[in-house]
């Protein structure tokens, strides 16, 4: 398979390419992150020129051995753009999530009582809010943690 | 088996707690007593140091200063043993008490802070606290012998606050060998203080039961008609497990719990692990369910495959599992054997549809007032089968 | 009357979601696997993640209740229960609670064996310098009751243990009592090859409820050439061990370990065959460790991870077939796995745990009063590597152990939480991390994890459970749900509906 993706220069040998990605949609942590996991078969070099991230790609063993078929630099390619994409949906996650993620683990190691919260909204019926009105759903404010 | 009658109340104006007689007592005796006659005819005029007296005939006139209740309705069903609250303004008497009934209940407060579509005991808002926790603590000194199983239910009983405690301290003092089982929606528990005030009654034989009914606060809190109340009985329940409580989760199985049943285990096993059972119950059609029939009926042949496969998570997992108030010819056999007869002595019945049924004796039948919405799965069990659901073949 | 709310009460009101912590994996081409970070987790169509990052996920949608339910997303209708989420994350690492745990005591290097695979050089069989004198002994027995940890596991190692069979009655002699002083439980068990099992060694092990570990490899052919001794018949004296000692002790207290080696990846079968032929019912089926005599021996024992998790997934397809046709027998390392996919806690097994154990949980103390933060890392100091050597008994108090510089060094690289890659895997939760295999294997404590054979293993292995979980065949889930919650399938069977 040897498809044409539109980002992508290949050597003529096509065993190397240059991948040119958009900083505005894929950072350069996940970027990094996603080439990190392929190191065994491929070699990579990431650049920064001006918005774009310049990837250099290329096999390790450019070409089969005796006991070993390798596959061609164009079948890794969907995978190496899959890897982007999840790669950048975890770097948004983690940064979304970090604060929280502290807080959980702070309250797991602290001490009981310490970092605990009180209870949302309150157990009152009817008659403890001795109003005939509120007979009516019991409003209840979430504050969600800071 | 009746629970109450009622008749014509002269000569003290509090609701009186009297365990009944039938035979007369010496004096020494009578002090909390209520003697019971049909009338006072051939009856020797010594009814001093008595609590009460509880008589079938209508008594006019004579001077009897003993706080009564003359032309009632029914005696037949009060015995000696039986502990029974007489009401000054309406001449109601309740019975509170049976030592012979395997289901005794303390019941504290009609107040509820939840509004469950499927309520079998819909709230009132009136405040009943202070006379029925006052009612209470005498029943539990009338109480001979001590019962081996008692419910304490509502209404939601947390609200007693203190007052609960003191119950249960009672309860402890006087009969600590009793078991005894609070239903309560769990909500207050999220207050650690309340609930390690709970604990530190020290009970020696106390559990709670818990409902349960969504895997999500959106679905729960809509059953239960209360906003915050699943994040409240989730809450509630750490901390009673902070406290070492054992705990009883009840599903009641209905059309909006059984979609999401098997996700319901799953989230039991992931975040309450620490539960002692799960009770599946089958929905009572009482209180606000004929109301509210159109979103909760569904036939309950037509949810078994979600029961079982909720219940072999459950089972897998490790966490015990029962099944109530679901009838043998309509539980898959595969689940026979979390089948327990519990619908109290009072509620049950058999239909015509049971007569030739080989299994009678070890199923719960069903309520006396299901005559509405029925099963088509109703039908006798014509060959026998063991307690696992599998045919005996003889 | 009270009049009732409808469900529309009871949302949040503007559709919009926060997200907890969580991270995802591709399973296979269609499904992927969202992880929390207690290890909860969700299987769903490939591009869910992507859903829900992107805000495109609705309060109607099917999986949305769901994923409030795992902690993967809160709105602003209920609370996001952090402190139910937080008191699931302690349960998880209640592990490193008291320290400590297990204590490996080398009583000697002497050994009449020659494996391949061995961890320690050989000697002979002749009392010489290669035994731990009773100072060294005392001292380790001091360092090891000074763990908080109430529970104790004295394990006495070698070599060959029972060829210093002294000074194991003197370290037990010493240990038991200060244990019972100190309120603390102590286990004792001897690793043993059984070719030197006398009838005294016996009866003392019955009288100090001592429990007997010994290696068996499989059928005789493979359990003879992994294992070469003088007389070739290493496999006729562990069987006759085993019997022997199963007679004076009870079978509950004698266990067997297998190895693999190059030969043992070509049998599975024969090997689980041979577990159920000796009556055994829990089987270990663990690579080989790429240590000492291993690494220098390298032809002989040399394999590729490939190789293993193929004969892995035979080895586990067949003893789950052996459970299904009524024989009880659990696969430990995919019974600890699941343990931590499926029930609360985490694990005590040291090498899957997340800061490590090394060190922390398990500490050996060799023949000479060196104390090792594993056993694997006594094999690097055979080879004249001490990064792990984190002191001496007679030298260093428990403390000084804890703060010397191997120790945190060790520390850096112990937690896969802040791994690289480790840190974007969804089974983060259910791995561990191992800086002395990354250090022997990769030069690097820290580990390249796109080349780590620790990382491919275990990855494959719990992608290869969630494929059995997810296939639902029953008998499979009741035997595995068996062996997490110890019950056979008959015992399972009886608590389920049926």
């Amino acid at each position: 398979m040897s498809a044409e993706f539109e980002c992508v220069v290949f050597d003529d040998q096509r065993t190397a390419a240059t991948i040119s990605i958009d900083k505005k949609v894929y950072s350069k942590s996940a970027v990094l992150r996603a080439c990190y996991w392929f190191s065994k078969d491929l070699y990579f070099h990431v650049d920064e020129t001006g918005d774009a991230l310049q990837v250099r790609v290329a096999l390790r063993v450019p070409s089969p051995t005796l006991n070993q078929r390798i596959r061609k630099l164009d079948e890794w390619m969907p995978d190496i753009f899959g890897a982007f994409v999840d790669s950048q949906l975890r770097v948004e996650i983690q940064a979304e999530t970090a604060g929280v993620r502290e807080l959980i683990i702070a309250k797991a190691f602290a001490e009981s009582g310490v970092l605990e919260d009180l209870p949302p909204g309150t157990f009152a019926d009817p008659v403890t809010l001795g109003n005939i009105e509120s007979k009516k759903l019991i409003k209840i404010s979430n504050k969600l943690p800071e | 088996m009746r629970l109450h009658t009622a008749g014509t109340a002269r000569g003290f104006r509090k609701p009186l707690v009297v365990r009944v007689t039938t035979e007369q007592l010496p004096n020494s005796e009578r002090k909390h007593a209520a003697l019971v006659l049909s009338s006072l005819e051939g009856v020797p005029n010594d009814f001093r140091g008595y609590a009460a007296l509880i008589i079938q005939s209508k008594v006019d006139g004579q001077s009897i200063s003993t706080p009564l209740i003359h032309s009632v309705r029914d005696i037949d069903h009060l015995s000696s043993g039986h502990v029974v609250v007489m009401e000054p303004l309406n001449g109601f008497i309740r019975t509170l008490y049976r030592p012979e009934s395997q289901h005794n209940t303390l019941f504290v407060t009609e107040r509820c802070n939840s509004n469950c579509l499927m309520c079998s005991q819909p709230p009132t808002d009136k405040d009943d606290i202070a006379a029925l926790s006052e009612r209470n603590l005498k029943l539990i000194d009338l109480m001979s012998p001590a019962p081996e199983y008692l419910c304490i239910t509502g209404g939601e009983p947390t609200l007693l606050g203190d007052r609960l405690l003191a119950i249960l301290g009672k309860l402890r003092d006087v009969m600590p060998c009793t078991y005894v089982h609070m239903l309560t929606n769990g909500r207050r528990f999220a207050w650690a203080d309340f609930t390690s005030d709970l604990a530190g009654v020290r009970h020696p034989n106390f559990s709670v039961g818990i409902p349960l009914y969504a895997d999500h606060a959106t679905l729960h809190d809509y059953i239960v008609q209360a906003r915050g109340a699943f994040d409240q009985t989730i809450l509630g329940l750490h901390q009673l497990a902070r406290q070492g409580v054992e705990i009883e989760i009840r599903i009641v199985l209905h059309a909006l719990t059984a979609p999401r049943l098997v996700l319901l285990a799953e989230y039991i096993c992931r975040n309450v692990t620490f539960v002692d059972h799960v009770s599946f119950m089958g929905m009572e059609h009482i209180g606000y369910v004929p109301r509210n029939m159109s979103e909760l009926w569904i036939d309950p042949v037509d949810y078994q495959e979600q029961l079982e496969k909720s219940v072999a998570f459950l089972t897998r997992f490790g966490i015990n599992v029962r099944i109530y108030n679901l009838q043998l010819c309509v539980l898959k056999p595969s689940l026979w054997k979390y089948s327990k007869q519990a619908i109290s002595d009072w509620k049950n019945a058999y239909g015509e549809v049971c007569e030739d049924c080989t299994v009678r004796d070890r199923c719960g039948g069903f309520f006396q007032w299901s005559t509405k919405q029925r099963s088509r799965g109703f039908h006798a069990i014509p060959i026998k089968r063991d307690l696992n659901g599998m045919e005996l073949t003889h | 009357m009270r009049s009732f709310a409808s469900v529309t009460d009871f949302r949040s009101t503007d559709g919009s979601y926060r997200l907890l912590p969580f991270r995802f994996h591709r399973l296979d081409k269609q499904n992927e696997i969202l992880v929390n970070e207690c290890g909860e987790f969700v299987v769903a169509p490939i591009g869910t993640t992507e859903t829900i990052v992107r805000r495109r996920l609705l309060p109607t949608d099917n999986i949305y209740p769901t994923l409030k339910a795992k902690h993967f997303i809160y709105d602003d209708y209920s609370s996001a229960l952090l402190d139910v989420l937080a008191s699931k994350y302690r349960t998880k690492f209640d592990f490193i609670h008291g320290s400590t745990k297990l204590h490996i005591f080398v009583v000697t290097l002497r050994c009449d064996h020659s494996c391949h695979y061995c961890q320690v050089s050989r000697q002979t069989v002749n009392k010489g310098e290669f035994d731990m004198p009773y100072e060294v002994a005392e001292a380790a027995v001091n360092m090891m009751l000074q763990t908080p940890s109430p529970q104790v596991t004295l394990e006495l190692q070698g070599g060959e243990p029972l060829l210093a069979f002294d000074t194991i009655k003197y370290i037990v002699s010493i240990a038991k009592p200060k244990a019972a002083r100190l309120g603390k439980e102590l286990d004792i068990v001897i690793t043993s090859n059984l070719a030197f099992l006398t009838d005294e060694i016996l009866e003392y092990c019955k009288a100090e409820e001592i429990k007997l570990s010994s290696s068996l490899d499989g059928p005789e052919f493979i359990h003879n050439a992994n294992r070469p001794r003088p007389g070739g018949d290493s496999y006729r004296v562990a069987i006759e061990g085993i019997r022997r000692a199963r007679r004076a002790l009870g079978a509950n207290r004698v266990a067997a370990l297998m190895t693999t080696t190059q030969l043992s990846l070509q049998h599975p079968k024969e090997i689980i065959d041979e577990y159920v032929r000796q009556s055994f019912h829990t089987i270990f089926l663990r690579p080989i460790s790429p240590y000492g005599f291993a690494v220098k021996s390298n032809h002989r024992t040399g394999y590729e991870m490939d190789a293993f998790l193929e004969f892995y997934r035979t080895g586990l397809n067949h003893i789950i077939d052996l459970n299904r046709k009524g024989y009880s027998l659990t696969e430990i390392y995919t019974k600890i796995l699941l343990q931590k996919m499926l029930m609360p806690e985490g694990t005590g097994y040291v090498d899957l745990q997340s800061p490590s154990g090394a060190g922390w949980n398990v500490l050996v103390y060799n023949y000479d009063g060196d104390v090792y933060a594993t056993d694997e890392a006594r094999m690097l100091a055979e080879m004249q590597d001490h990064t792990f050597k984190l002191g001496n008994v007679l030298k260093h108090s428990r403390a000084q152990i804890f703060t010397s510089p191997e120790f945190v060094n060790l520390l850096q690289a112990a937690c896969n939480q802040s791994l690289p890659g480790c840190s974007d895997c969804a089974f983060q939760p259910y791995c561990g991390a191992d800086p002395v295999y990354h250090h022997a294997t990769q030069g690097d404590m820290i580990g390249h994890r796109a080349t780590s054979g620790f990382c491919k293993r275990n990855m494959k292995v719990i992608e290869h459970l969630f494929s059995l979980l997810q296939a639902g065949d029953p008998d499979t889930q009741d035997i595995l749900w068996g062996w997490v919650t110890d019950r056979n399938l008959t015992e399972i069977r009886a608590d389920i509906p049926q």
